[in-house]
């Protein structure tokens, strides 16, 4: 099998995973604009929620000491579904924390939902691994329902 | 007496045989329901024609009976249209005769259904039961001697009389062989409005046998049935016979009316099996419905299904395969096992050329699928395609990119891996309507051609069930390892190809002419 003609054209801009099957929507906090969040929306209403391109710690750089699960009095760690409707998971609104985010330099973020849903799943491995986030690791996964 | 016909009677004296036959007639009994009560046991002797049975019968009678019975009444004594039997409610009468055939023969022309042998099964009206049972208690009072040892099941049964009496004249009528292995079914649903209400006091006598059962799915086809054959039957053996007389009448009161029949006419499952090749990457599996509205003008299963169903006319068909692929995914090699499963099939005479031909049709009408190996299976037969779902090893061909330029150990490294075990996490795509969970799988084995720089092949055996784009590009690092942890670089899938599917089901027809271009077609 050849690779096809339409293959070459696209070695230097082939649409990747997140555009073949995701729409991007963002979310901004309203007093403070710059942090924005860019929720991947598949076609069959999951959505995953991540830091949008102007956040500042995309934008300055920062490194990342830990992400916690836990805010408030609520663990997102403890969200645990069954079946095929998900049952059990936490309902979330826009405002709902999912994390909060420690950089480096003691600066904290929170990450709200954005968005009306259940909770899926969260990205554990931001846990051993709180680098990832800066590279293109998603945050939690979010049903819209 | 009569000439020649073996009988096996309960008694052999003449005057009490008279008597018995007189009492059973004053009850209201029907030929052939008297000839049951006597313990007349050979089929043959059913099947004689109405004349010699009534003329057997009527010499049975003591000759003061005969004239006491014909003066008294206008009609005769063995009017069997007149008076519906208070035994068999017509199901020996009415509905055993030449009209009623030609009724159920006509039903079939008109559903238009092709046969060449059939089986009855009937349904008869639950109160028979009781009403049997009483007619023998009655005889036990009347004739203690011949039938105090006798039990209900000593009695010919109306289904097994109707059987031997009817099989083969039905048979004639159809044109069709009455035989009991055919898979051709005339069902003959008895029906009698007062069934329930003659049960009734049952279930005052033994009200937590009768609760009345919710309609699940599976009694959908009785509805609210409290009373069963299999219910009243067991309950008959702890009634006393005082008990029973004193509800029930004995004998059993004359029916109001004849039983009426609901004919329905069914052909027993056919399973047409093959296997498919897909070389659209814009064709889906099963006919794909969102919102609503159709997306793609047709799929793998109409363009199988709708030929078939012209050849067979089935009410309806159902199509499994031995998995399945995605839309855009391509299915080479020796093709998929499928089956096709067709619900009560109106035409059957069909020969393994006639399939073959259908194959040719199929194969003909698009480029987009290929079919082969069409042969009819039976239903055991259908039970190896599941297991090649879940059990078989899978390969594949994807065409992969990365990120960066990849360097030829990396590829070689590849070529190394065998039986890599790796975590799946529900894949994204399907997570709407899969629950989450995490599956392990086996990559068997691996293998990579170079293409170019950032593109190559890789081919890949894999355990049933694997997830492979996934498996390519990571899911957002939701299965590991994965190819782009294995190379260290982002890497993603652009073209993807089932080769082929370990299941040596069904069998390998002689390749034809059409079966051998196809295997020189594709890579």
């Amino acid at each position: 099998m050849e690779v096809t003609k339409s293959q070459e054209q696209q070695q230097h801009k082939y649409p990747s995973v997140i555009d073949r099957y995701f729409k991007k929507k963002y979310y901004l906090f309203e007093d403070r604009q710059k942090e924005a969040f860019c929720i991947l929306v598949h076609s069959n209403r999951i959505c995953i929620v991540t830091l949008g391109e102007t956040h500042p710690i995309l934008s300055k750089n920062k490194c990342i000491r830990s992400v916690s699960f836990t805010i408030g009095d609520v663990n997102r760690l403890d969200n645990k579904v069954s079946g095929k409707a998900k049952r059990g998971a936490q309902t979330l609104t826009a405002t709902s924390p999912l994390c909060e985010i420690t950089c480096d330099d003691g600066e904290k973020f929170v990450v709200p939902a954005g968005m009306k849903g259940q909770l899926i799943e969260v990205n554990e491995q931001l846990l051993n691994n709180p680098s990832l986030l800066t590279l293109k690791a998603f945050l939690p996964l979010v049903s819209r329902r | 007496m009569d000439v020649g016909f073996e009988m096996h009677v309960f008694c052999h004296n003449e005057t009490t045989l008279g008597e018995i036959t007189t009492t059973l007639v004053r009850a209201g009994s029907c030929l052939l329901c008297i000839l049951r009560h006597l313990g007349v046991r050979s089929p043959h002797f059913y099947c004689r024609p109405w004349k010699d049975i009534e003329a057997y019968v009527l010499s049975l009678l003591p000759s003061t009976v005969k004239e006491k019975e014909s003066t008294e009444s206008n009609t005769h004594p063995f009017a069997i249209v007149n008076k519906p039997c208070t035994l068999c409610l017509g199901i020996l009468q009415e509905h055993s005769t030449k009209e009623f055939f030609e009724k159920i023969k006509e039903q079939g022309d008109k559903e238009d259904f092709q046969y060449s042998s059939f089986i009855a099964s009937l349904t008869v009206p639950v109160c028979a039961i009781l009403r049997q049972h009483s007619m023998l208690l009655f005889l036990k009072d009347t004739h203690k001697s011949v039938y105090e040892d006798k039990e209900d099941t000593d009695i010919p049964s109306i289904k097994d009389v109707w059987k031997w009496r009817n099989g083969p004249v039905l048979g004639q009528v159809l044109g069709a062989s009455f035989d009991q292995k055919s898979q051709f079914d005339i069902l003959l649903n008895f029906l009698y409005p007062e069934s329930d209400r003659e049960c009734g006091f049952l279930l005052d006598l033994k009200p937590d046998i009768f609760k009345k059962r919710k309609i699940s799915k599976k009694s959908k086809k009785f509805g609210w049935e409290t009373f069963t054959r299999a219910n009243v039957n067991k309950v008959l053996t702890t009634i006393p016979d005082n008990v029973f007389r004193s509800k029930f009448q004995c004998p059993p009161p004359v029916p109001a009316k004849l039983c009426s029949c609901n004919i329905s006419i069914c052909h027993d499952a056919l399973y047409v099996a093959g296997r498919y090749n897909k070389y659209s990457r814009l064709l889906s599996q099963t006919p794909w419905v969102i919102d609503g509205g159709r997306k793609g003008e047709t799929s793998v299963e109409e363009l199988i299904c709708t030929p078939i169903d012209q050849l067979f006319k089935p009410d309806e068909h159902r199509f499994s395969s031995s998995g399945r692929e995605d839309v855009d995914v391509r299915m080479l090699g020796s093709g998929r096992p499928f089956v096709v499963e067709l619900i009560n099939p109106h035409k059957v005479k069909f020969s393994q050329q006639d399939l073959t031909n259908l194959q040719r049709k199929i194969n003909e009408s698009t480029e987009d699928i290929k079919v082969r190996d069409l042969q009819i299976v039976s239903k055991e037969d259908t039970l190896v395609l599941k297991e090649g779902e879940t059990e078989k090893i899978k390969s594949y061909l994807a065409v992969c990119w990365t990120e960066d330029p990849v360097p030829d150990e990396k590829l070689e490294q590849l070529s190394q891996i065998q039986d890599l075990k790796i975590q799946q996490n529900t894949p994204i795509r399907v997570l709407h309507r899969r629950p989450l969970a995490t599956r392990e799988r086996v990559i068997h084995t691996m293998s990579a051609t170079r293409i170019d720089d950032q593109h190559f092949k890789l081919h890949l055996s894999t355990q049933a069930g694997t997830y492979i784009k996934e498996f390519v590009h990571g899911d957002f690092g939701r299965t590991v390892p994965n190819m782009t942890t294995l190379l260290d670089m982002d890497c993603d899938i652009l073209e993807l190809d089932v080769e082929s599917v370990e299941l040596d089901w069904p069998k390998k027809l002689e390749e034809g002419e059409e079966t051998t271009a196809l295997s020189e077609k594709r890579v």
